[in-house]
């Protein structure tokens, strides 16, 4: 969709270099009724209401993990963390990008003034 | 685990794995004794209002605008710290603090943790500083 704004969008928004990303919005407000038909009241529910919980998955990524990923999840009001338990056969996975793979983050509400999100990640660094 | 011969200390694990854990408040990083990596690194970020280069980073607890982190696992202090801009782009609060948690000098057979159990608080008011 962003190649059909022929117009340049202003200068770089703060904090995303993804910004031209915007052009999303609209498209998303004209979708939405669509997608959110489909939730059933429950689900709804949750979206409207942060409720801390903890959430675990899993995922399979063979031949580049030896056992499947682990995830777990903490979500609370203005803080939230997340960690995976893996067994690559290389670091980063295929594309062996170490500075891509974060296995673990913090984030929390630093407040405003604090720059709103602070956020701590986790790298294995492999050597 | 490959030992460098001089050293006798691990220099690449045989196996890239680790059990990073979310619970409760707190998020546990361990690695198998036998898959102990050389290091391990904790990017923190730096805000414009943030004053983390007056605080040690190598305390059991450390405060931050909004959050209380007490440090816990065997690995805790064998952390160097950096400062560190991130170059990909020209904003002013892009530098972060990078805490690499030397792991070399880990015993053999010894499984290496780290814990950091937060504690949600209420963020101080920092003057504006443009």
């Amino acid at each position: 969709m962003t190649k059909l704004i022929k117009d340049p969008l202003p200068g770089s928004l703060d904090g995303s270099p993804h910004y031209s990303d915007i052009a999303m919005i609209p498209m998303q407000m004209i979708v939405s009724r669509y997608v959110e038909s489909s939730l059933d009241e429950t689900t709804r529910q949750r979206l409207r209401q942060l409720v801390p919980h903890t959430f675990h998955a899993k995922s399979n990524f063979l031949p580049y993990d030896k056992t499947p990923r682990e995830y777990s999840f903490v979500i609370a009001d203005g803080l939230n963390l997340g960690g995976v338990k893996y067994d690559e056969t290389r670091l980063g996975g295929p594309k062996g990008d170490v500075t891509q793979f974060v296995p673990g983050v913090i984030q929390w509400d630093s407040g405003k003034h604090g720059g709103g999100v602070g956020w701590i990640s986790v790298s294995d660094s492999g050597s | 685990m490959i030992l460098d011969p001089e050293t006798d200390h691990q220099v690449w694990p045989t196996s890239v794995c680790a059990d990073i854990v979310a619970e409760d408040t707190t998020l546990s990083i361990s690695f198998p004794a036998d898959a102990v990596p050389n290091s391990l690194v904790l990017r923190i970020s730096s805000l414009p209002f943030l004053q983390l280069d007056k605080k040690s980073w190598l305390s059991d607890v450390e405060e931050m605008p909004g959050l209380r982190v007490e440090l816990g696992g065997n690995i805790a202090r064998l952390a160097s710290r950096t400062l560190r801009f991130d170059k990909t782009t020209t904003q002013h609060d892009a530098k972060y603090y990078e805490l690499r948690f030397d792991l070399t000098g880990m015993q053999k057979g010894e499984k290496a943790e780290l814990a950091l159990k937060c504690e949600k608080t209420s963020p101080p008011e920092y003057p504006l500083r443009w």
